[in-house]
């Protein structure tokens, strides 16, 4: 199933790219997220009766000389993310449906990233894992560099170099895994399975098990972004275009967080107890920063963009929180309540930056001073993008509610400082939100106002990511459960 | 005894030497661009054909030796000569005789070098290679860069010549011998006389190999000379003194009991280093690969400082590797250069919108900047990836974390090329005669380049396997000699 969906999306970025005409390589483009989200949504669907373990698995040997192989599969932590990240591709080439500057290339270009992303969330193999990892830099720094805004060249290249610089740091801990179990099991393995159980069995010199787990947190950091790493998500974002941009926030910032549950909380058990206390600081900084960073915010989409760095902030502060020791229920609703979060922040920003996206092309401006009053000319979209940011300040019944929600009431018996921090921001991210809206939607109408409201490929998916936003907000036990029933397997917390 | 193993380098040599006579009585335009295309396919082929052989010979072939690592180098060499041989379709207008002799002739003194098992034979091909080359790197007469560019490679490579030989001379009286193995006896008992000749021999091969102290003949003449021709050197020429330095220095190393690590450590870093932040301020696209060559020399290098230090063989392989994807990563894109540039003249400036005006030629050159950058899935990424690994295996952490900054920090440089080509569409002022670069020569030869390295991206096992024999092989180099 899995690599079924990755060859449909490899052969369909390959067919839009070689196709030169627009409306051919769309349609191209659109069949093959489609199928990939259909696959994925069947395997959802199938997984809602499993056990935790790891399911669709393959494995094939790639390269024996140094233990590397082809190794794919989901569980309950992967699995929303795979679905998540065909869902929000598909819709952003609905987005994009009327994309005209080098159309065939930027359909190309949003199918590889598809790709290159599943493949992050589903190899099970470190080797595999990297290469995914860094594959989709490469159509992200085209996309920033091709249909950026003006100041495209300099985000581009901050972008790729500042998270490359922190993958090769990431790749030194890789190695350091990988030796490590060689030397004390005598097997050359890549396996991520494999090395995630012996992790806790290997002997390592002190230093090495720090470094170790300090590279690693490093890498995951920069991509969340946390807060003093942050710096290259405010013009990466302002600069894509909104499809890159809703890429970018739903699902590329969520390899960070992914990274944390999948390799960091198996790997605490015996870490240097500092490291729980950084995470959690780390957390804490950018959920209390973004309120600060956003407000005095003069463009929309920047504005949006600081809020993802406070909405990755909750993950660190719910990963932090179930490491350290006590209450075992407390524990599991926080870890997951931060993996719903990967979840639910990837749609709830897709609206905001869906809406930021509408507003600049309607309007021709994203700046705060040219805005106002949009309600009046464009009802249907202002009504979709207030229940937008009413998710994304996590409004009870939407996904982000409980996400947060679980995240803090575990965090408050385990990290009460912490949490209580934490806390103080929700009325600072109220205000910010409500001050956008009433710069954009309400407000004094501004000249000129758009004649019409939004076209319908506009329409279709901020709707879809509304629905799915209420859906899993009334009812978030089918993803829940599942993030559940493999945190339990993974058997960090007892 | 079988002479098929050794058949590659024979039908090159007969090949180089039927050149001249026809070349001199009549004009057969591209006649010998193809027929070289055919040596040395032929010659690809049969190296395959007795992949991982093991030959000694008698008589008059005692000094050299067929292994594994000898057919290593040999594929790598023959098949960046292939790729010069073809984009050189169109570009060579005169003298085809003497410039496909020449290159042919220098392609068999390297692999002659990569299968000399005495350090007479070895200085023969090396000599063989570089006279080959210094005639090639001046072969645009009637351009100043190109003739100085020349000078400047025959005169330090002359010296560099003159310091192995020296080395080598100093080895041989206190040795007795002039067998490459006699090395482990000369530096199992290390006094003064017998680290000077080893330090002559290395000086020798630095030189060659542009590692920094001594690399600064290396930019201006990869610079200078003919496009084509910068490939063939970067690509091969230096590759040979790699291949010299893994044969002498392992002997070394497992003589001085692994104390010469730190050497070749502190090199590496300050090679890669220096090569890298030279490359980042670089304009012209051709010196910037000049410069990042360099540093790459920096990371093969840090191959022997692993094994030195830890006798890890894995860290060979990867230096192999490594060799081969830089060799053929560093030879498409100077190719690409030529392709752009014409067969000198090379700007910055000339890249912008080239993914507009030629699409495959810059999808190629993007996926020879990203393997040289390391960025998966191409083969720059896997050999990097294995040599890293084997210094995190050798727990030389601070190298493997100079090395893997210094791999980052390459990519800014590449990819404002891919940047250049891709989104920078400025009106670029061509001159007339710079642009009537045409033909298919260039594009096929940039084509299987980039093919090359995405299919052992993808694909690395063989590959690999045969790294781990060629280096098993060089460490078994005893076993022939008696020792």
């Amino acid at each position: 199933m899995i690599s079924l969906m990755l060859i449909v999306l490899l052969i369909g970025s390959i067919l839009s790219f070689a196709i030169g005409k627009r409306e051919h390589s769309r349609i191209v483009a659109l069949v093959s997220t489609l199928l990939a989200f259909i696959i994925s949504l069947v395997m959802f669907i199938e997984m809602q009766e499993f056990d935790g373990m790891f399911a669709f698995e393959e494995n094939l040997k790639w390269i024996p000389a140094a233990g590397i192989s082809y190794h794919v599969g989901v569980d309950g932590i992967s699995m929303p993310m795979v679905l998540l990240t065909t869902f929000v591709s598909f819709l952003c080439v609905v987005y994009a449906w009327e994309e005209r500057l080098r159309s065939n290339q930027f359909f190309g270009l949003i199918v590889l990233l598809d790709f290159a992303l599943v493949g992050v969330f589903t190899s099970l193999d470190f080797f595999l894992f990297y290469i995914f990892w860094e594959l989709v830099l490469i159509p992200m720094f085209f996309v920033i560099g091709i249909w950026g805004g003006p100041r495209k060249d300099y985000s581009a290249i901050k972008f790729l170099i500042y998270t490359h610089v922190s993958s090769v740091i990431m790749l030194a801990g890789i190695f350091a895994i990988f030796y490590f179990n060689w030397v004390s099991t005598g097997k050359m393995t890549f396996d991520i399975p494999v090395l995630l159980n012996n992790y806790a069995a290997v002997e390592f010199p002190t230093i090495w098990r720090d470094f170790i787990f300090a590279a690693l947190l490093f890498g995951f950091l920069v991509k969340m972004p946390a807060v003093p790493f942050h710096t290259w998500l405010p013009d990466a974002h302002v600069e894509a275009p909104t499809v890159g941009s809703i890429l970018l926030a739903g699902v590329l910032l969520k390899m960070g967080g992914y990274g944390l549950v999948r390799f960091l909380v198996p790997m605490s058990l015996n870490a240097n107890e500092v490291f729980i206390a950084v995470i959690a600081i780390f957390g804490v900084i950018s959920i209390l920063y973004t309120p600060l960073a956003a407000l005095p915010q003069r463009d929309l989409k920047r504005l949006v963009a600081f809020s993802s760095i406070g909405h990755m902030g909750f993950i660190s502060l719910g990963v932090a929180a179930s490491l350290v020791s006590g209450d075992s229920s407390m524990r599991m609703l926080a870890l997951t309540g931060a993996t719903f979060q990967l979840f639910a922040h990837g749609v709830i920003t897709s609206i905001l930056f869906g809406s930021a996206g509408v507003i600049q092309h309607h309007t021709g401006t994203r700046l705060f001073e040219k805005l106002g009053g949009l309600m009046k000319p464009m009802p249907k979209f202002s009504f979709l993008m207030v229940l937008g940011f009413f998710a994304s300040m996590g409004f009870p019944g939407m996904v982000g509610f409980v996400a947060e929600f679980s995240v803090l009431a575990g965090a408050l018996s385990l990290m009460p400082v912490f949490a209580v921090l934490a806390l103080i921001s929700i009325p600072l991210s109220v205000i910010y939100h409500l001050y956008a809206l009433q710069r954009t939607v309400f407000g004094t109408p501004a000249n000129p106002l758009p004649k019409s409201d939004f076209h319908t490929y506009e329409m279709i998916p901020l709707l879809v990511w509304v629905v799915v936003t209420v859906i899993f907000g009334i009812y978030p036990a089918p993803v829940f459960e599942m993030i559940e029933k493999s945190i339990s397997v993974m058997g960090v917390i007892p | 005894m079988s002479l098929l193993p050794i058949l590659p380098s024979i039908i090159l040599a007969l090949a180089s030497l039927l050149y001249i006579f026809p070349g001199m009585l009549f004009r057969m335009k591209k006649f010998f661009g193809y027929a070289s295309i055919a040596v040395i396919a032929a010659s690809i082929i049969l190296t395959l054909l007795t992949f991982n052989a093991s030959f000694t010979y008698g008589g008059f072939l005692k000094g050299i030796e067929i292994s594994p690592f000898s057919q290593f180098f040999s594929i790598v060499f023959l098949s960046v000569a292939l790729v010069v041989c073809i984009s050189s379709l169109n570009s060579i207008g005169r003298n085809e005789d003497e410039y496909y002799f020449l290159i042919l002739l220098s392609t068999l003194g390297m692999m002659i070098v990569a299968m000399s098992r005495d350090l007479i034979v070895l200085f023969i091909g090396f000599e063989i290679a570089s006279l080959a080359t210094y005639a090639l790197a001046g072969f645009e007469k009637r351009s100043n860069l190109s003739v100085e560019a020349a000078m400047k490679y025959f005169v330090f490579g002359g010296f560099s010549s003159a310091l192995l030989l020296y080395g080598i001379s100093i080895i041989y009286g206190y040795a007795g011998s002039v067998e490459i193995s006699a090395i482990l006896d000369v530096a199992g008992k290390p006094d003064l006389y017998s680290s000077i000749g080893l330090v002559f021999i290395v000086a020798g091969l630095g030189f060659k190999g542009a590692l920094v102290p001594f690399h600064m003949w290396a930019p201006d003449t990869y610079h200078g000379s003919p496009s084509v021709i910068s490939a063939f050197l970067a690509g091969g020429s230096k590759k040979m003194s790699f291949a010299a330095m893994f044969k002498i220095l392992v002997f070394m190393t497992l003589a001085v009991k692994f104390e010469i690590y730190i050497l070749m450590a502190v090199l590496a870093v300050i090679t890669m280093t220096l090569g890298n932040l030279a490359a980042v301020v670089q304009d012209s696209v051709k010196r910037m690969l000049a410069y990042s060559s360099i540093a790459h020399a920096g990371y093969i290098a840090m191959a022997y400082a692993i094994f030195a230090f830890s006798g890890i063989e894995l860290a060979l392989a990867g230096g192999f590797l490594h060799v081969f994807s830089h060799a053929i990563a560093t030879a498409g894109a100077f190719i690409a250069v030529a392709a752009v540039g014409g067969f000198i003249l090379d700007d910055g400036r000339l890249f912008f919108g080239l993914g507009k005006r030629k699409p495959l030629m810059a999808l190629s050159f993007s996926i020879m900047l990203l393997s040289l950058a390391g960025i998966p899935p191409t083969f720059g990424f896997y050999s990097k990836f294995i040599l890293f690994l084997t210094a995190i295996e050798a727990k030389l952490l601070w190298l493997a974390i100079a090395a893997l900054l210094n791999s980052a920090l390459s990519l800014y440089y590449y990819s404002k090329v891919i940047m250049n080509m891709y989104w920078k569409d400025e009106e670029v002022d061509f001159k007339a005669e710079f642009i009537n670069v045409e033909g298919k020569g260039y594009l096929i030869a940039m084509i299987i380049s980039a093919l090359l390295l995405i299919v052992l991206g993808v694909i690395p096992s063989p590959i690999t396997e045969w790294s781990i024999k060629a280096s098993e092989s060089v460490l078994n180099v005893k076993m022939f000699t008696g020792i």
